[in-house]
C-alpha cells in the first residue's frame, strides 16, 4: 500500500522477468521515443500506478499465467501432484454427480481463493481446457462447481491446470453432509420469509382491527379482520413457529432446560386463547405480538447458525490438506512406481517417499536414508535421521532424501489412526454445557407457571367471570422473547466480529467458558515459538554467509532452510555463486565446492572430523550458543572455521506480552510440550514462567493425562497447540484453541481456530467473550425487567390488551438495538484509547 | 364496506404468491452464494451455457 508512486525502476525491475521488454502494463512494443520510461503511454503508466498502489501487483502475474508464457511455478509442489486421486472409482462414487448429455458434475473445495480476480481466472477454465463445459466459483464458500465431458478430459487434468494457476482443489468433506448444509440453509431461509410474511400481514391486519376500536367498525367487518388474521397468525405458528413446539418437547423428553420451553408456552397460550376468541367472538387475539415474536427469534438463530458455520466450513477447508494417495512400488519382473489412493495400500505394501512428502503409513525403512520432520506427531524441533531398519510413523514429513518404507500398519492402525480415535473419544466426553438463559428458562417456567396459579385462585376468588382472561394475558406477557432472542443475537455478533479478526469459533457456549479465566496451556512448538529453525547471530564475514547459503541450496534440512533465509534477508536475492560437489553428511552437515574452495557447514563434532581447526575464540562462541539454548552452526573455507551461526527456534514476537498480559488477567499460564525439556525451560523462562509451570518431553498421551488432571481443579481449561501431538489435548480441553501452521487434525479437534496464528487473537477471543457475556448478561436483565412489570401488571388486571401487544415486540427491539449498541459501542471506545 | 370482502382474499392471494415466489427461487439455488454472483457481472465475456437451470 506504501509503494504508491512507483519510480521507473521499479517498473523495470517487475516488467524484467516478461519475455518481451513492451510497456510494463499492456506488454505492447515501447515507442522508440521514450517519453514514459517503461510505458508505451502514460495511460498504461496512470493504470499501472493505479493497481500497484490498491497492493493488486498480482494482476500482472495473472495475466501472464493466462497468456500461457513462462511464469513462476505458483508453488512447485502443487505444480507437480498428479491428482490421480480424483479420477479413482471412490472418489466418483461419493462426489461425482451425472448429467443428462453424459456430462457430469462435481462441487470441490478450492484452496488459494481470494477476490474476484480468482473467480474470472477460474470461470476461464473451460476456455483453457476443452472439454471442461463450466465452471462455477462460489467465492463465499471457497468452492468450484465443475461440468466436464469424461471422454474429453479428466478430472486429474482439470485439477492439474488449476493447480498450474496456483489453486488447489481438495474434495469437500462429504458430499451428503454439504447438501444436507446447503438444504439446511434454503429450508432456513424459507422459514423465516413465510414467518416474515405472516407477520407484516397480521400486523396490517391489526392496524385495522385497532383502528376499528378507536373509530367504530361494523362487527361483520371486525370479525372477518380477525378470521384473516388467526388464519395467518396460525399458519406461522404452526409452520415456522412449530420448532418451537418441537424444540420445548425434546426438551421435556429429555428434562433439559431450554429455551424453547418458555417461549412454546407463550405461543402455546396465546395460539388457543386467541383462536378461542376468535371463535366467540370477543376478547383479544394476540396474533399480531405472536407472529412477529417467531419472525424475530427464527431470524436471531439462523444469524447465529450461519456464523458457526461459516467457522467450522473455514476449518474444514484446511483439514482437507491431508494427502490422500501414496506411491506404491510393484516388485515384479520390472519395478514400476505407480501413484494409489492410500486406503488401496496393504500391510507388507512398499511405498516410495521423496524429499518433502508426508509418510503415509507406519513402516520400516527399507532403502535409503534421511531426515525425518515429526514434530507435527512428537513436537520434537529437531529433525531426526533414519536409516534402514528404523521404524517411521504416518504423518512425519521427509525432509531430506527418498525413502522407501514398508508398510507395516496403515489407516486406522497406525499411531496417527489411534491419536484421531482418542480425539475422537476425548471430544465425546465433553460434556456440552448449557448457556445460562437455557438454564435460566427452567427456573422462569416454573416461576411463571406459580405465578399465574396464585393470580388465577385469587382471581377466582375475587371475580369468577375475569380470572381465565388474567391468566391468559399473564402467560402471554410472560413469554421470554426478548431472552431468547438475546442470546443467540449476542453469539452471533460475537462470533461475526472474531471471524474478522481471524478467529474462528465453531460453537456459541466456547465464549462463555472464555468468559472467566481459568487454566491456560500453552504448546511449545508453533504455538509460543514459530516452529521453524531461524538464525539467530551470525559470527562471520558475509562472503562466508553466502558460500554456506550456496552449499546449502539444495538440502530441505530445516537448518539449510534457516541459512537460505537469513541470506535472503541480508541481500534480498538467491545467493549468486553456484555450488558443485555438494554432499550431505546426515545429522551433521554438508559439504561443497565454491570457487575451488572447498566449504563444510555443519556441527563442531563433524568439521573437527573433517580436520579443521578451531581457534579458542570460535569455542568461546560455540559454548555460548549451547549456554544459550541455541544450536550452532560452524561455516569452514578450505578446512579453516570462517563463520558461526546461532540457529534457534525463535519465539513468536507477541508470545511474551501476551503471556504476562494473560496472567495479570489471572489466568494460570502452564506450558506443555513434546520438546526436549531443557529447551521447553529455556523458552519458559524467557516468557516468565516458572519451572513448576512447565512440563517437557509429554507424548500425546501424556498431554491427554495433564489436561484431564488440570480439569480436575474444577477451573476452566484452554488448551493452545498446533501439531498431531495436542489434538487428543486439544479435544480433551475445555476449550481447545488450534494455531494456524499447525496440523491439520489439530483444527478438526479445536473449538477455537487463529486463522492469523497471533497469539494476540487469544487475548482477542477472550475479550470478545468477557463482552459478549456483558451483553447477554444486559439483554437478560433488560427482558427479565420487562416480563417482571408486565407480569405484574397482567396479574392486577391493569394491563390493556393494546399495551400488552406493544410491549412484547418493543422488548425485542429494545434487545436487538442493545445488542448491537453494546458491541459497536465498546469498540469505538477502545479504539480512541 | 364491502369491498374488504374482496380486497382482503386478494391481498392475502398477492402476499402467498410472493411467498411462493421466494420459496421457489430459493429451492433453485438463488440465495445459496450472495457473493460471486456481484463480481461475476463485472467479468466480461462470461461464457454462458445454456443448460445451466436443467441439473437443480
Amino acid at each position: 500500500m506504501n509503494n504508491s508512486a512507483p519510480n521507473s525502476f521499479e517498473a523495470t525491475t517487475s516488467s524484467s522477468h516478461r519475455p518481451n521488454l513492451g510497456c510494463a502494463h499492456c506488454g505492447l512494443p515501447l515507442p522508440s521515443d521514450e517519453l514514459t520510461e517503461g510505458f508505451c503511454c502514460s495511460g498504461c503508466q496512470a493504470a499501472y500506478t493505479l493497481i500497484r498502489a490498491e497492493g493488486l501487483e498480482q494482476y500482472y502475474d495473472l495475466l501472464q499465467r493466462m497468456a500461457g508464457g513462462e511464469s513462476k511455478p505458483v508453488d512447485a509442489k502443487l505444480a507437480e501432484e498428479s491428482f490421480v486421486d480424483l479420477d479413482a472409482p471412490g472418489f466418483w462414487r461419493e462426489h461425482v454427480v451425472p448429467l443428462p448429455g453424459g456430462r457430469v458434475q462435481v462441487v470441490m473445495r478450492l484452496h488459494g481463493i481470494h477476490c474476484a480476480a480468482c473467480v474470472w481466472l477460474l470461470e476461464r477454465l473451460p476456455q483453457m481446457l476443452p472439454g471442461v463445459i463450466d465452471a462455477r466459483v462460489d467465492l463465499h464458500r471457497a468452492t468450484i462447481e465443475l461440468i466436464w465431458d469424461p471422454v474429453r478430459v479428466r478430472l486429474s487434468d482439470a485439477a492439474r491446470q488449476l493447480a498450474k494457476l496456483g489453486y488447489r482443489v481438495v474434495p469437500l468433506g462429504s458430499s451428503t453432509g454439504e447438501r444436507e448444509k446447503r438444504r439446511e440453509h434454503r429450508h432456513q431461509l424459507i422459514q423465516i420469509a413465510i414467518a416474515g410474511a405472516c407477520s407484516g400481514n397480521v400486523m396490517l391486519l391489526a392496524l385495522g382491527i385497532y383502528a376499528g376500536e378507536w373509530t367504530g367498525i361494523a362487527a361483520e367487518h371486525l370479525q372477518l379482520l380477525r378470521i384473516a388474521s388467526t388464519a395467518v397468525g396460525l399458519v406461522s405458528l404452526l409452520g415456522p413457529g412449530g420448532v418451537f413446539f418441537r424444540g420445548a418437547f425434546a426438551a421435556i423428553r429429555w428434562r433439559t432446560p431450554h429455551m424453547d420451553l418458555p417461549i412454546a408456552l407463550g405461543l402455546g397460550v396465546g395460539a388457543i386463547s386467541g383462536t378461542w376468541n376468535t371463535l366467540v367472538g370477543r376478547g383479544e387475539l394476540y396474533f399480531d405480538s405472536l407472529s412477529m415474536l417467531v419472525f424475530l427469534l427464527l431470524v436471531g438463530r439462523a444469524l447465529q447458525s450461519r456464523q458457526q458455520q461459516a467457522a467450522c466450513e473455514a476449518v474444514d477447508l484446511l483439514r482437507q490438506l491431508t494427502p490422500s494417495t501414496a506411491k506404491r512400488v510393484n516388485q515384479g519382473t520390472i519395478e514400476t512406481v505407480e501413484t494409489v489412493a492410500l486406503e488401496m495400500i496393504r500391510q507388507g505394501d512398499l511405498l516410495e517417499v521423496g524429499p518433502e512428502q508426508t509418510i503415509p503409513v507406519d513402516g520400516i525403512v527399507v532403502q535409503g536414508e534421511s531426515d525425518l520432520d515429526t514434530s507435527l506427531l512428537t513436537g520434537e524441533s529437531l529433525p531426526i535421521s533414519v536409516r534402514v531398519g528404523d521404524s517411521v510413523a504416518a504423518g512425519t514429513l521427509n525432509r531430506s532424501r527418498l525413502i522407501r518404507v514398508e508398510a507395516q500398519n496403515v489407516g486406522n492402525e497406525t499411531r496417527l489412526g489411534h491419536l484421531a480415535e482418542s480425539i475422537h473419544r476425548a471430544s465425546l466426553e465433553k460434556a456440552p454445557i448449557v448457556l445460562w438463559a437455557d438454564r435460566v428458562s427452567g427456573y422462569f417456567v416454573a416461576a411463571v407457571l406459580l405465578i399465574s396459579i396464585v393470580v388465577g385462585s385469587l382471581w377466582f376468588w375475587i371475580d369468577r367471570n375475569v380470572w381465565p382472561d388474567r391468566v391468559i394475558s399473564l402467560l402471554i406477557v410472560a413469554c421470554p422473547c426478548a431472552l431468547g432472542l438475546a442470546t443467540p443475537l449476542a453469539i452471533a455478533v460475537g462470533l461475526g466480529r472474531s471471524a474478522r479478526s481471524g478467529v474462528l469459533i465453531k460453537g456459541g457456549d466456547t465464549l462463555q467458558k472464555l468468559a472467566k479465566p481459568g487454566i491456560l496451556v500453552l504448546d511449545k512448538t508453533g504455538t509460543v515459538t514459530e516452529g521453524r529453525m531461524s538464525i539467530r547471530s551470525w559470527h562471520g564475514s558475509l562472503e562466508s554467509l553466502e558460500c554456506a547459503a550456496a552449499v546449502e541450496k539444495a538440502s530441505g534440512h530445516p537448518i539449510s532452510v534457516a541459512v537460505q533465509q537469513y541470506w535472503r534477508q541480508r541481500s534480498g536475492g538467491d545467493p549468486c555463486i553456484a555450488a558443485t560437489e555438494l554432499a550431505s553428511h546426515l545429522g551433521h552437515g554438508v559439504s561443497g565446492r565454491v570457487n575451488d574452495r572447498e566449504v563444510l557447514v555443519g556441527s563442531l563434532a563433524f568439521l573437527e572430523s573433517k580436520g579443521c581447526e578451531t581457534t579458542i575464540d570460535c569455542r568461546n562462541i560455540h559454548d555460548e550458543c549451547l549456554a544459550a539454548g541455541q544450536t550452532p552452526l560452524l561455516v569452514a573455507l578450505d578446512l579453516e572455521v570462517v563463520a558461526i551461526a546461532a540457529i534457534e527456534d525463535a519465539l513468536r514476537p507477541d508470545a511474551m506480552e501476551v503471556v504476562s498480559r494473560l496472567q495479570k488477567q489471572g489466568w494460570k499460564v502452564q506450558m506443555l510440550s513434546g520438546d526436549h525439556r531443557d529447551i521447553v525451560l529455556r523458552v519458559g523462562h524467557q516468557l516468565g514462567l516458572t519451572d513448576d509451570a512447565l512440563q517437557g518431553g509429554a507424548s500425546p498421551e501424556e498431554k491427554l493425562a495433564a489436561i484431564q488432571s488440570f480439569k480436575k481443579s474444577g477451573l476452566p481449561v484452554l488448551m493452545v497447540g498446533d501439531g498431531v501431538n495436542d489434538a487428543a489435548a486439544l479435544a480433551a480441553a475445555d476449550v481447545g484453541i488450534a494455531v494456524r501452521g499447525g496440523a491439520e487434525v489439530s483444527l478438526q479437534a479445536a473449538d477455537v481456530f487463529l486463522a492469523n496464528g497471533s497469539l494476540l487473537g487469544i487475548e482477542s477471543i477472550m475479550e470478545t467473550a468477557q463482552r459478549t457475556m456483558t451483553v447477554i448478561g444486559r439483554n437478560s436483565i433488560a427482558s427479565l425487567t420487562y416480563n417482571f412489570f408486565a407480569v405484574s401488571m397482567a396479574s392486577i388486571g391493569w394491563l390493556h390488551p393494546l399495551a400488552a401487544a406493544l410491549l412484547m415486540p418493543a422488548s425485542s427491539l429494545t434487545v436487538v438495538t442493545v445488542t448491537l449498541l453494546g458491541h459497536y459501542g465498546r469498540t469505538k471506545g477502545r479504539v480512541t484509547q | 364496506m364491502s369491498v374488504l370482502y374482496i380486497a382482503l382474499p386478494v391481498a392475502m392471494l398477492l402476499a402467498g404468491s410472493a411467498v411462493c415466489a421466494f420459496i421457489w427461487a430459493t429451492r433453485r439455488g438463488q440465495f445459496d452464494d450472495l457473493e460471486t454472483p456481484r463480481w461475476r457481472i463485472l467479468l466480461d465475456d462470461d461464457p454462458k451455457p445454456k443448460d445451466r437451470n436443467k441439473k437443480r
